[in-house]
């Protein structure tokens, strides 16, 4: 073999590749390819002692988790500490999934050729769950949170797994327990009961693992998942409503924080939301005066106030409330746990236990 | 880090196994993700990008095709061309040319593997500073094994060029 022949199968013997016994033998006898091996060796060398430098250099904490922990814990203290409507809550966690991805009012209306499957849970007594899945998406195919109907816990998960004619089978998990503070996410999903059935639009399914509820399981075709708020398509906030949805928090008309996909709502006396924005501290916005609040005006998405001299607007994703003065108490101060993610938050409560949150 | 099946489904649900992952493979991704799109800031956003998606969407590796750090190289590869078509940059010559703290045969080295066209690059990247196989190569860039012998020998010939080249003083980018 003839040395130009040869070379390709140098740049194999130097990574340690087999090659043909004719192209070695000629690298052994050869000084020309010898001295080629010797380059590449010494190329790598100055290659890898180059990427060593680069990959030395430190990576920042973890900050893929902290979209999903501000989530979770969003959850588990809106669940543990918002009283009514807890059903609106799990309504409201599905807008923002699908708000989260579909940053888009759908104008068109739904028809019943689509493959998206309107899904609902409904209860022998009181309001059911919807439960919107795609059957071609599957980054939209399932459902999930804590219901509390009744005086149960419903622990839910709908998934679409596969499409035959006018049927779907869907992956169903259920858990009904007592009423009380609860949680939701992947690793409660996972403890869930699993059961698999077939279900035809238009038929109603008894759900199994459901107990006294007696969750019956309803559905339609759809082209699309509709945007909902709550358990109307309505976006009119209900009286004593404050919600913040993605709020945005300027400051002296300069973007401040973004806390995209963080929601609270509360429509009770005596409750309040609370946001926390990193580097501006926390604020309680409240239907009702509370000491040491300034008075806030409301135009539908947006609250404007002054605190310290600076002049504030949150806009949030939908109309705040019906009120056109909420109070907001600002703490400028307030700097969160150690264990917290670092990331903003929004929680609903009361407003005395929404002043201890640390 | 090896997966099984059922550790790769896991995987993602917790967040220590997850970090640790992290730990050992964002540095190494973001420094082959610098080498194709030349900036060490786009590479930082691109490697956060990648390990978000991939902690929600964890669906998409399968232990059967390779490794972890195969998978994201291969991920990496895809978002670095999406950032390119999105941003066009002018060249990425213009970005990052010398860091000021890289001793000179760094910064040699750097600008010649620059020049070489971003496949050549990747590739010779993979495979010199992540040793990655002939075959796992071959997954990451969808080609058969003997051509990834052969592109991984154009794209040492190319550099040895440059490199010659730079040590007459006459750089020269190759096309």
């Amino acid at each position: 073999m003839r040395c130009d022949e040869v070379q390709e199968y140098v740049s194999a013997l130097y990574d340690g590749e087999t090659v043909p016994l004719e192209a070695a033998e000629h690298a052994a006898r050869c000084a020309h390819c010898q001295e080629l091996l010797k380059e590449y060796a010494e190329m790598g060398a100055t290659v890898r002692s180059y990427g060593g430098l680069l990959i030395a250099e430190p990576v920042p904490d973890r900050t893929w988790l902290i979209t999903k922990q501000d989530r979770i814990t969003l959850w588990k203290k809106g669940l543990e500490m918002m009283r009514i409507p807890r059903i609106a809550f799990a309504c409201l966690v599905l807008l923002l999934l699908v708000l989260g991805s579909r940053l888009a009012i759908v104008e068109v209306r739904a028809h019943d050729d689509g493959s998206v499957l309107l899904l609902k849970l409904t209860p022998a007594q009181g309001d059911g769950v919807s439960c919107d899945v795609s059957t071609s998406d599957t980054n939209h195919n399932g459902c999930g949170g804590l219901a509390q109907i009744d005086k149960t816990n419903l622990l839910y998960a709908v998934k679409a797994l596969r499409k035959d004619g006018n049927r779907v089978l869907l992956s169903v998990k259920m858990k009904v327990s007592p009423l009380g503070p609860g949680s939701w996410g992947p690793d409660v999903e996972d403890s869930l009961p699993v059961t698999q059935v077939w279900f035809t639009p238009g038929q109603s399914l008894s759900l199994p693992n459901t107990g006294e509820l007696k969750l019956a399981l309803t559905g339609e075709w759809a082209d699309h998942i509709p945007v909902k708020f709550a358990d109307s398509q309505l976006l009119d906030p209900g009286p004593n409503e404050i919600r913040l949805n993605s709020p945005l928090l300027l400051k002296n008309n300069k973007l401040a924080g973004d806390l995209a996909h963080l929601s609270a709502d509360t429509d009770q006396p005596g409750e309040g939301v609370l946001l926390f924005v990193p580097g501006e501290g926390r604020f309680l916005l409240s239907a009702t005066e509370v000491t040491g609040a300034v008075p806030a005006r409301v135009q539908e998405n947006r609250i404007s106030f002054e605190s310290e001299g600076q002049k504030y607007i949150i806009v949030t994703g939908m109309p705040v409330s019906r009120s056109a003065q909420i109070w907001v108490l600002h703490d400028a101060g307030y700097k969160p746990s150690q264990d917290s993610t670092g990331g903003g938050a929004v929680s609903a409560g009361p407003v005395g236990k929404l002043l201890q949150l640390d | 880090m090896i997966f099984g099946p059922k550790a790769a489904k896991e995987w993602a649900r917790n967040a220590d196994t997850f970090a640790a992952v992290y730990r050992e493979n964002a540095p190494r991704l973001r420094a082959f993700l610098r080498q194709i799109v030349g900036s060490s800031e786009a590479a930082e956003d691109l490697t956060q990008e990648i390990f978000t998606h991939l902690w929600s969407h964890p669906d998409g590796f399968d232990p059967a095709r390779g490794t972890v750090r195969a998978y994201l190289f291969g991920i990496g590869r895809h978002r670095a061309a999406e950032w390119w078509r999105r941003s066009k940059p002018q060249s990425p010559l213009e970005d990052d040319r010398c860091a000021a703290s890289d001793p000179e045969g760094e910064s040699l080295i750097a600008d010649a593997l620059r020049r070489l066209p971003e496949e050549q690059r990747t590739l010779l990247w993979l495979r010199e500073v992540e040793g990655q196989s002939y075959a796992e190569l071959a997954v990451i860039f969808d080609i058969p094994v003997g051509t990834v012998r052969s592109r991984l020998f154009m794209a040492r010939q190319g550099l040895r060029e440059i490199w010659l080249g730079a040590a007459k003083g006459d750089l020269h980018e190759v096309r």
